[in-house]
């Protein structure tokens, strides 16, 4: 551990590429590989779905962490990372507004029969969007939502304005804000969140080993997101 | 004898005419001319394009309707009330679109200082066709309105004065002097309006949200196919370009008339 470059690769800055919803836990888990591996390390954020355009496009990063195992298994077929590993768990919950329609839906079944609650939930090209969906179906329940945000963060604002009664996000996301009302979903539809070094970039193995360490893992279970 | 560039000039103007050309042409070269037909055609394409047609065209109706007057009074107008109004109708223009979707929220959203009137009434907003509409309206009305009131501040007021001594109403002075005189500036800034209202991205998605069929326009689609379909969204941005060209065609009369005039002085 801890092995760097000599003279100038020091100097300059390693670049990791996350999906929005590790925003929150960024921070932390900077600091945390700049300690353990002497290296300046600068997070960027974005939508999971368009990682692999910007990675084609030459992105100058070195690990990617996306939001669930899909988007990563499309990097890997196109062979633009090294073998993943599995970093967390992240799960879909409902939170509601604080109107009479928000308090009074108690499961993802009061949602789906409320013909009046205004809902949102992610679009389906991203992660969350595509998880929302494969739960519905699961559940044989149909949504009509009113709209299907670009992210989960635009999805969760909504609700936090009032606009929405409720919408369907991670729970990460929906932990951020703690006077939302959470409504547990049973036989919920998790994501796994992975991350890979970036194939031929210089740290990305290093990073990667951190990222798996028993340190990230208690950064990543201190807000919210369960283990793989 | 025409006075030619030096050559230095000539080398510094290049740089920005191709950092404005290049993305055009970059997106026609990546066009995927073989699956034109399948992009466009998709239920997602038909609906954004049907969408942002009639998003576009009823809020472009809305700012002649209401800009005519507003542009009326602003031109005669010279008191702080005109020049707070006039910053007002500015401001759009400098705001980030996100912003403006933002600050419609907090007006006519559900809970907003107008919205929970309009939510006792019924009437959401949010979430609408009606709410794309307001969103392209409030970011497309200021080119409008500048356009039409600078005409009308140009425009000679010789004709309206005889005509309002022949015992005409300053109403049907307006309607059969002034807005013929001024026909050329009023399609110029409904056709600028139009274009902004078309291409209007950030205070969309923030004040109406994205569902393919009622909410979901042209550029909302776009942004959306990126994560899915990058070559569809390629095949939509073209749309977007295509439209944009027609309008400079359409408006290169009226500029170049401009610039001839301009010479001519």
């Amino acid at each position: 551990m801890g092995i760097v470059g000599c003279g100038g690769s020091s100097a300059s800055v390693v670049d990791v590429l996350a999906a929005s919803s590790y925003t929150d836990v960024a921070d932390e888990l900077e600091t945390l590989l700049e300690d353990e591996l002497g290296i300046d390390i600068r997070f960027s954020f974005g939508s999971s779905g368009t990682f692999l355009e910007q990675l084609n496009q030459g992105a100058p990063a070195a690990v990617v962490i996306t939001a669930n195992g899909e988007t990563m298994r499309r990097l890997e077929s196109a062979e633009l990372v090294d073998a993943s590993i599995a970093m967390n768990r992240n799960e879909l919950i409902i939170v509601t507004a604080d109107t009479t329609i928000g308090q009074s839906i108690n499961s993802l079944a009061d949602l789906a029969a409320s013909g009046d609650a205004v809902t949102v939930v992610c679009a389906s090209t991203a992660p969350c969007g595509a998880a929302t969906d494969q739960l519905l179906k699961q559940a044989g329940l149909t949504l009509s939502p009113a709209s299907r945000e670009p992210n989960v963060r635009a999805t969760l604002t909504k609700v936090i304005l009032g606009e929405a009664d409720a919408a369907i996000v991670y729970r990460t996301d929906a932990q951020v804000r703690p006077d939302l009302r959470f409504v547990e979903i049973t036989d919920t539809v998790d994501v796994v969140g992975r991350a890979a070094s970036v194939t031929g970039k210089a740290n990305g193995a290093n990073i990667i080993e951190v990222l798996g360490s028993a340190a990230a893992a208690e950064i990543l279970a201190d807000a919210g997101f369960s283990a793989p | 004898m025409k006075n030619r560039p030096p050559r230095w000039v000539i080398a510094m103007a290049a740089v920005p005419a191709i950092v404005l050309g290049a993305p055009l042409f970059a997106l026609l070269w990546r066009l995927p001319w073989s699956d034109l037909g399948g992009a466009l055609t998709s239920d997602a394409a038909k609906s954004a394009l049907g969408l942002s047609l009639i998003t576009s065209v009823s809020a472009t109706a809305l700012c002649v309707l209401f800009g005519l007057p507003l542009a009326w009074m602003l031109s005669t107008g010279t008191g702080v009330t005109t020049r707070v109004v006039r910053a007002l109708c500015l401001l759009p223009i400098v705001l980030p679109p996100v912003v403006g979707g933002v600050a419609l929220l907090l007006a006519f959203g559900r809970r907003g200082v107008v919205g929970q009137w309009l939510a006792d009434l019924g009437i959401q907003l949010s979430f609408s066709t009606a709410g794309v509409i307001l969103a392209q309206f409030f970011v497309a009305l200021p080119f409008f309105v500048l356009s039409v009131e600078a005409a009308l501040r140009q425009m000679d007021i010789e004709f309206a004065e005889v005509a309002h001594v022949h015992g005409a109403s300053p109403t049907r002075v307006f309607t059969s002097v002034t807005v013929p005189s001024i026909a050329p500036a009023i399609a110029a800034g409904a056709v600028l309006a139009w274009a902004r209202a078309l291409g209007e991205f950030g205070a969309t998605v923030t004040f109406a949200g994205s569902l393919e069929g009622r909410t979901q326009t042209l550029p909302l689609a776009v942004f959306n196919l990126l994560e899915s379909d990058p070559a569809d969204a390629v095949v939509l941005s073209a749309v977007l370009v295509v439209l944009a060209v027609a309008v400079l065609v359409a408006l290169r009369d009226r500029w170049f008339g401009v610039l001839r005039s301009e010479v001519q002085r």
